[in-house]
């Protein structure tokens, strides 16, 4: 199972226990528990597993680019160039590479675009073809080029190394507020019973447990939000 | 120049109509639901206040068009620094200028597309530095218009190398700044969820209070 979902699955678990603890009421913890599943298998591991792909693509975009232009300036042929550039990319990406063994080498790179859909791909496509129509030293034509990506790159890094941070200093304060309504639980005793049965306070743990949900959804599509152009297929109509 | 409301609001490519409804419909709502506490619960202010939070709501409703033009004036900036970085690529593979902005059309939003055509057309009959202000113009943004008045003296010079080194220059420069500026908006966007379980705590808490003062006053009710 996907360390994803295996996280999620904690997370809606922990959020049915808390509630039975507040309230002991098995009823409305397996509620909880029904709203935050359907929403972290609706909702949020779509979201995260859009998001994990964008970012392994541009990854490998940034790595299929930098050692195809490299290439491209020892070997100075397509076919070269693709061949040892190929060689390195993760098996995915050659199992998808070698179901395109009919087309020429220009067909490939063009058929590529698809794979990776992000507009830098298509400045280096223009590049390519300059090269192939009026020579001239690659490296020097893809300067910018590769500039453009590694700052990219080095977004996606740092947003990336943001969100995880955010995301373990989020849940800290979150469990802190779990512990305190946990402490009350065993600390008012008695007089917690009588709370137990009150519409407001069922009312507003039921709330909190939905706040907690749309803390969360909010942290994702925060996070997970990356500026690169082209990778947005709605882009155009922005 | 001042616009309407109308104006303002299709350009932001809402519908006037539909949004106008949004609005009638929440002063309703909030109306009726104030008039219906007052009738079955005869709760008066209660009622006075669900009505008056229905026009405060709608009021922040129709005040929200100034953060949304906001909004997306920024995102038009975004976006014209991220295309000047594809722009300089093709200038750099020795593209003159009029080339490089039509070969950015493919990448362009709808609004980049008819601002940049818009441009070109004009250049066609202008060859002056007018269609380049008249462009960063609609962005409304200093640094816009250092960027279009150094493309054009790259146009005016003759596009040579010097020039095109000092649009490198003031470009790297420009962009160097937007990348901190993205993860320093993500980073804020991130920050403010950090309040989120402190409301959460203060929230339970007070519902706590509220709970143990009500049993209490039943006990000294009961005694």
């Amino acid at each position: 199972m996907k360390s994803r979902i295996v996280i999620l699955l904690i997370i809606s678990l922990l959020a049915a226990l808390i509630t039975y603890i507040s309230l002991s009421n098995i009823f409305i913890a397996a509620g909880v528990l029904v709203i935050y599943l359907i929403t972290s298998l609706l909702i949020f591991e779509p979201m995260m597993k859009k998001h994990n792909e964008k970012v392994t693509r541009f990854h490998e975009c940034y790595h299929f680019l930098n050692n195809f232009i490299i290439s491209l300036s020892i070997k100075k042929s397509i076919k070269g160039a693709l061949e040892s550039t190929v060689g390195s990319m993760p098996n995915q990406f050659i199992e998808m590479f070698e179901s395109l063994e009919n087309m020429s080498d220009d067909g490939k790179l063009d058929y590529l675009s698809t794979y990776f859909y992000f507009h830098v791909y298509q400045l280096f496509l223009q590049i390519v073809k300059l090269w192939e129509e009026e020579g001239g030293d690659i490296l020097q034509m893809s300067k910018y080029l590769i500039s453009e990506i590694r700052n990219n790159e080095e977004y996606i890094t740092k947003s990336d190394s943001l969100w995880k941070s955010k995301n373990v200093e989020i849940a800290i304060l979150w469990a802190f507020c779990a512990f305190i309504v946990v402490v009350l639980r065993f600390s008012l005793k008695d007089f917690y019973a009588s709370i137990q049965t009150q519409t407001i306070f069922i009312a507003s743990i039921i709330v909190l447990m939905l706040f907690i949900l749309f803390s969360i959804f909010l942290l994702l599509q925060r996070g997970m939000h990356l500026k690169i152009k082209g990778s947005e297929t709605n882009e155009k109509n922005a | 120049m001042k616009r309407t409301l109308k104006e303002r609001i299709e350009l932001l490519g809402l519908n006037y109509t539909k949004e106008m409804l949004i609005v009638v419909g929440i002063i309703i709502l909030f109306l009726a639901g104030g008039a219906a506490i007052y009738l079955f619960l005869h709760e008066l202010y209660i009622g006075i206040g669900v009505g008056v939070l229905g026009i405060g709501l709608s009021f922040f409703y129709l005040t929200r068009y100034s953060s949304l033009e906001k909004k997306r004036e920024k995102e038009h900036v975004d976006e014209l620094i991220a295309l000047l970085s594809y722009f300089e690529i093709f200038i750099s593979n020795k593209n003159n200028v009029y080339t490089s902005f039509r070969m950015l059309l493919p990448y362009c939003s709808i609004f980049m597309e008819d601002a940049i055509s818009s441009m070109l057309s004009q250049i066609d009959t202008d060859k002056t530095v007018g269609p380049y202000i008249k462009f960063a113009s609609k962005f409304n943004n200093h640094i816009i218009e250092s960027l279009m008045l150094s493309i054009y003296q790259m146009v005016d010079n003759g596009e040579n190398i010097g020039q095109f080194s000092e649009f490198d220059l003031l470009f790297s420069n420009i962009r160097g700044k937007y990348q901190e500026e993205l993860v320093d908006g993500k980073k804020k966007s991130l920050e403010t969820l950090n309040s989120f379980p402190l409301i959460g705590a203060g929230f339970i808490t007070i519902t706590l209070s509220i709970s143990v003062i009500s049993i209490i006053g039943d006990y000294i009710n009961v005694i």
